[in-house]
């Protein structure tokens, strides 16, 4: 196990009472309790941490949060997931990882001879190149051969996932300095507040480094603020949660990954806030020369928060290379820890006092330049020159092993864009800045381009009680802490150093290995727009998102293209902001929670039976069929067909949707909702209706009841049971607001055994009941309300099998009573329990339509052959002038015909195609249903056809795959034609 | 368990889906001494009747199972539909489950899309909601005095919302939807 050799021997907000033994890369080293694996490998003297993605050159780690752009892993064993920045992974006792590319080493990467051929594979090559045979067979190589980790094989054996929804007044993204001031300020006023941070601690930028507020160590003061919110009962303080996404109406995802409960992995919140404060601070840019990825290549800011937060030291003798003030608070620091400052590089001229005497005695060169690193798996020396001599050559030569660059700050204004909310380019800041909103949200501090601490602090208070008063709330006055803290910021954009040697090693994204030459192959190519160089060269796709670098892409374009930067402007950046696991967006929801079901009192008796459940629409579990030992799928379904057709069955119909309709105009209501007359019904008598949408569609089909005057019964398809609802609520609510008319889903209200076949009558005859279940009494399309063994009933006749059916309704809750009561009774009598396949067989024989089947959404009635419920009395109904517009037009249009295949025994796939003559060219039809007839021992089958009812007779040849089948077109009706059998 | 809470599935109450106009439904239940509620989307309690005011012309009547008979007695009229009213019996349609204890928040904010919070949702709320994707009845629990919830589902999807609720919690129940081990379709000759 190696030794800690760059770890401060003091300092830092570490715990080195904890020592805490991890693995990477198969060997094992050792940190304290708060380090991150990047803190920690550094203070092991780790600098080779990484293979780039398509070059596989050498990278160490140059970020200190989720910006990284170069170093990620793949955790192991419980902790298993994919390509974590190394920066946001908190060692544990025991923590095993590995960097994602590198083989059989990150120190000797078999890969690494893509930098020989570098020239051939600049961006874009993929499209140009792996055409023959296809790009498939290249496809599984290239996918092993990127960087990026494998999927965790194996779900987490312990703990699960959690989402839960959550409102408040006032949500502040970032607990840094502006947001803890916003947060204070916020919930005093009594607002409901939440803030959230995705750090380990609160402070944001304020644990970097060496500030004081309010005449006290920062530490001491960001302590203060938690405290009071904390204590406060409007406040909910999220720490070590990551909002990731802003959509529409204020609502923010937020995802905690340490929640309390210890069986949660992690917890998304599902924020909805009426106004939102962003202060998640800016991110520090890098600067583009050559070779400006290897290892020992560091953000300034970053290696500022080794050293003073986790006391490590990145390297022993660094260069500094800057544009802006921020570097030199840095360096200050870093030279007080102990790091040899070799010199800071500055590209500007002027310097001003404040900054030379905050790093006195480190050389500052001004006007100078890197224009390159030299060193292979660490950095040992950087070469500069002078911008002003003509000379382009490299004048100098410093030897070091760390070099920080600073290319300025960009304000973090992700979420805000993903709000919608504008941006614009800032001269001042050289950085795309918030501009206006969209949302009822704001950017503060650093996010909206304020660099002072004071301005910073002021900013947070004022935003907070402006929140509050915009939610209703009496803010209560207060003044913004202090700081002594003076630090300017100035900076001159410096988009890209120019050198010999530039373009094919100066990466803008050091992610996806885009380089300079990358994007000016783009814009030659003419892909000039941002959005295309970014898919061109997928510069800003990576895991980070091209947050380090991103600008950098579009101050290359700029200078490419000579357009201004405000003018290039941004690409739209998309949640999520960090990598979040695909368990925390999914919550809760897996294995049978994924997606609702529904069940009727008798499912668990049908488990029990031995069904095999189908999903049969609208949610519903329906028994498909009750297979016997021994039986094949085919033996089963023709079973029950055949118990149906010549003697005594059963189904459970509960999941058919069911309506109380009552009123004035409920009469009217139906009569207009369906194309034949139902205003003309006797009480206890139902009628079979057709409804069709606006355009002419058929929308459902069912049996409609009169139960009273003005009281009626719907029932409808089980699946639109709720599209049908909708549109009624529709009509009635739009077109007849006036309307006396109430409607009342109560499709679980009832429950039904439908009783069905030939003996159905009889068997109904001995069982206890003050029903006369007669033909005389009880005709064709009756309801008749009374008691079946004891239990209240609605019985209905009416069929789907085309046999004799009784469909017995009770109150559910007695249904099972029921269906159990039938059973005991029926099964000496051989009464069979039929699933959904069997129906289907049923009523394929007697030509019966189905939703999804005939009922394909461009048939109507008349395709379908059913003229007659075109009511030609009524003077309209939904749907009417929608049909006989369409049929004007006397398109040839397709009908529903039947089709017996000549080989008796040959069934066709449903849906297949008839074509003229078999021949491979557009359809005239297809097949909508195919089933082996118990009735007419053959194969049967139901299509619509161009024209069908006048080819009654001739032959449609139906294409299969490789095989053309014929078939005699007829009659789609291959049982009890005059329904005689099913009227009884 | 994940959650300080019991879950109990409720036996069947009595529930009665009225439609009219706030007049016509307080006429209709003065027969009971009802008086609906003033404010949208709460509830009024008398004895152990509760009545929930939940959309413009829409109040759900909730009483004991055992109330039912003398109940429907008194609200429905016999036979004759009336013009302005509605009175339709939905017991069987509603699975009333209740949520317990310290973390009964805890579990209500995992399920539904509602802010529960007591400022936005008093002692008396009630509301139609999304549970888990399916609509729901949300109301406060009366027998623990606001500290704990009801929610009301159809009753097909009550097992389905017992599933998740277990879930929440931590101990998820062993659900098979397949039923018996399902067969494969064969479209083969040689089947029939």
């Amino acid at each position: 196990m190696t030794k800690q050799l760059r770890r401060i021997a003091s300092g830092g907000d570490i715990d080195r009472s904890k020592v805490i033994t991890f693995e990477f890369n198969g060997t094992r080293y050792q940190g304290y309790y708060g380090d991150t694996l990047a803190s920690a490998l550094l203070a092991n003297g780790v600098s080779l941490t990484a293979r780039s993605f398509k070059y596989h050159r050498p990278r160490g780690i140059m970020g200190v949060g989720s910006e990284e752009p170069a170093s990620f892993v793949e955790l192991l064993d419980g902790d298993a997931s994919s390509s974590r920045p190394i920066t946001t992974v908190l060692i544990r006792e025991g923590l095993r990882a590995k960097s994602v590319s590198g083989w059989p080493s990150l120190k000797y990467d078999f890969l690494s001879f893509n930098q020989l051929i570098k020239k051939f594979i600049p961006a874009g090559f993929y499209y140009k190149t792996f055409k023959w045979p296809n790009w498939h067979f290249f496809e599984p190589s290239i996918r092993r051969i990127a960087g990026l980790a494998s999927a965790p094989k194996n779900a987490p054996t312990k703990g699960q996932y959690e989402s839960r929804n959550w409102f408040c007044d006032v949500l502040i993204i970032g607990a840094g300095p502006a947001g803890l001031t916003a947060a204070l300020s916020a919930a005093r006023s009594g607002a409901r507040t939440v803030l959230v941070d995705d750090g380990t601690h609160p402070g944001g930028g304020l644990l970097n480094r060496k500030d004081s507020v309010n005449d006290q160590a920062a530490s001491n003061w960001i302590s203060n603020v938690t405290n009071e919110l904390d204590s406060l009962n409007n406040v909910l303080r999220l720490q070590e949660s990551i909002a990731w996404a802003y959509r529409e109406q204020n609502l923010v995802l937020v995802t905690e990954r340490q929640p309390a409960p210890e069986l949660l992995l992690q917890r998304t919140w599902r924020i909805r806030a009426r106004r939102v404060i962003i202060a998640s601070g800016a991110i520090e840019r890098t600067l583009v020369f050559a070779n400006n990825d290897r290892p020992g290549v560091m953000l300034v800011s970053a290696v500022q928060a080794y050293v003073n937060r986790y006391a490590v030291l990145p390297g022993e003798r660094a260069v500094i290379f800057t544009n802006n003030d921020s570097a030199y608070a840095a360096a200050a620091d870093m030279m007080a820890a102990g790091i040899e400052i070799a010199s800071i590089i500055d590209s500007r001229t002027d310097i001003n006092d404040t900054l030379r005497e905050l790093v006195g005695g480190i050389p500052i060169l001004v006007d100078h330049v890197i224009v390159s690193t030299e060193g292979r798996r660490r950095v040992r020396a950087v070469t500069i020159r002078s911008i002003k001599t003509d000379n382009a050559r490299a004048i100098k030569s410093i030897a070091c092993d760390l070099l920080c660059i600073s290319g300025g700050w960009n304000p973090t204004i992700h979420l805000y864009s993903q709000s919608r909310g504008k941006l614009r380019y800032d001269d001042d800041f050289a950085a795309f800045i918030p501009h206006e909103a969209v949302q009822a949200c704001e950017c503060i501090g650093a996010a909206a381009g304020k660099f002072e601490l004071s301005n910073i602090l002021m900013d947070g208070n004022e935003a907070g009680m402006r929140a509050s008063s915009e939610c209703g709330f009496e803010p209560v006055e207060s003044v913004a802490p202090s700081t002594e803290a003076s630090a300017s910021y100035s900076i001159e954009p410096l988009w890209q150093v120019d050198s010999d040697d530039i373009g094919v090693n100066a990466f803008v994204d050091v992610q996806n290995d885009v380089t300079l030459n990358d994007i000016h192959l783009a814009v030659r190519e003419g892909f000039g727009a941002i959005e295309h160089v970014k898919r061109y060269t997928t510069g800003g796709m990576g895991i980070d998102q091209g947050k380090t670098g991103g600008i950098n892409i579009v101050g290359a374009v700029a200078d490419r293209s000579k357009v201004a930067l405000r003018d290039i402007g941004t690409t739209t950046y998309r949640s999520p902001f960090a990598p979040i696991e695909f368990g925390a967006i999914a919550g809760g929801r897996e294995n049978s929670a994924v997606l609702p079901y529904r069940h009727t009192p008798m499912t668990q008796w049908n488990k029990d039976y031995g069904a095999t459940m189908y999903e049969a629409g609208a949610r519903w579990r329906r028994p498909g069929y009750y297979a016997k030992s021994g039986e094949t799928f085919q033996e089963t379904v023709n079973r029950e067909a055949l118990a149906t057709r010549t003697n005594l069955a059963v189904y459970d119909g509960s999941p058919l949707g069911k309506f109380d309709i009552c009123g004035p105009d409920a009469a009217k209501l139906i009569d207009i909702l369906y194309t034949n007359l139902f205003s003309s019904l006797k009480v206890g008598m139902g009628r079979y209706g057709m409804m069709l949408t606006e355009d002419g569609r058929i929308l459902d089909d069912g049996v409609t009841v009169k139960l009273g005057e003005n009281h009626y019964l719907m029932s409808t398809s089980t699946a639109n049971a709720e599209v049908v609802h909708r549109h009624i609520q529709h009509f009635l609510q739009i077109e007849r607001p006036k309307w006396n008319v109430w409607i009342t889903p109560i499709t679980t209200q009832w429950s039904n055994a439908t009783v069905c076949g030939p003996n159905a009558r009889e068997f109904l005859s001995t069982i206890e009941s003050d029903i006369d279940f007669s033909l005389v009494e009880f005709p064709f399309m009756a309801m008749r309300e009374g008691t079946v063994e004891g239990i209240k009933a609605r019985v209905f006749r009416v069929s789907y099998t085309g046999e004799l059916s009784f469909e017995i309704n009770v109150q559910s809750r007695f249904a099972l009573k029921l269906w159990e009561r039938l059973f005991e009774i029926g099964a000496p009598l051989g009464l069979t329990p039929i699933g959904s396949e069997a129906n289907h067989v049923l009523r394929v024989e007697k030509g019966f339509l189905s939703l999804g089947h005939e009922v394909d959404g461009t048939a109507d009635p008349h395709d379908l052959g059913m003229s007659w419920i075109m009511s030609k009395k009524k003077v309209d109904y939904i749907g009417k002038r929608a049909v006989e517009i369409r049929r004007s037009a006397e398109r040839p249009r397709r009908e529903l015909i039947g089709l017996l295949t000549d080989d008796p025994s040959r069934l066709v796939t449903e849906g297949a195609p008839l074509t003229p003559n078999g021949h491979m060219e557009a359809s005239e039809g297809f097949v909508t249903a195919s089933v082996w007839s118990v009735a007419n021992s053959r194969s049967v089958a139901l299509a619509l056809l161009i024209n069908g009812r006048g080819r009654i007779g001739q032959t449609a040849h139906i294409r299969v795959k490789d095989e053309i089948i014929p078939a005699t077109i007829t009659e789609p009706c291959f049982y009890d034609a005059d329904s005689s059998l099913m009227k009884n | 368990m994940i959650y300080n809470v019991s879950i109990e599935r409720l036996e069947l109450f009595c529930v009665f889906d009225l439609k009219g106009s706030r007049a016509d439904i307080a006429s209709r239940l003065a027969k009971i001494r009802i008086v609906p509620p003033e404010i949208p989307n709460t509830s009024v309690t008398v004895g152990n009747v509760v009545l929930c005011w939940v959309g413009q012309k829409h109040w759900i009547l909730r009483a004991p199972q055992t109330e039912a008979d003398g109940l429907a007695l008194e609200i429905q009229s016999k036979g004759k539909t009336e013009a302005n009213i509605s009175i339709v019996e939905i017991s069987d349609m509603l699975q009333f489950f209740s949520i317990r204890g310290l973390d009964a928040t805890d579990v209500i904010v995992v399920c539904c899309a509602l802010d529960t919070h007591s400022t936005t949702f008093p002692h008396n709320a009630v509301s139609f909601t999304e549970l888990f994707g399916t609509r729901a009845l949300l109301l406060r629990d009366v027998l623990t005095d606001g500290e704990g919830f009801q929610i009301a589902v159809d009753r097909s999807y009550a097992d389905f919302i017992e599933d998740n609720l277990h879930r929440i919690l931590g101990t998820p129940l062993n659900v098979n939807h397949a039923g018996s081990s399902a067969q494969t379709r064969n479209l083969k000759q040689s089947d029939h």
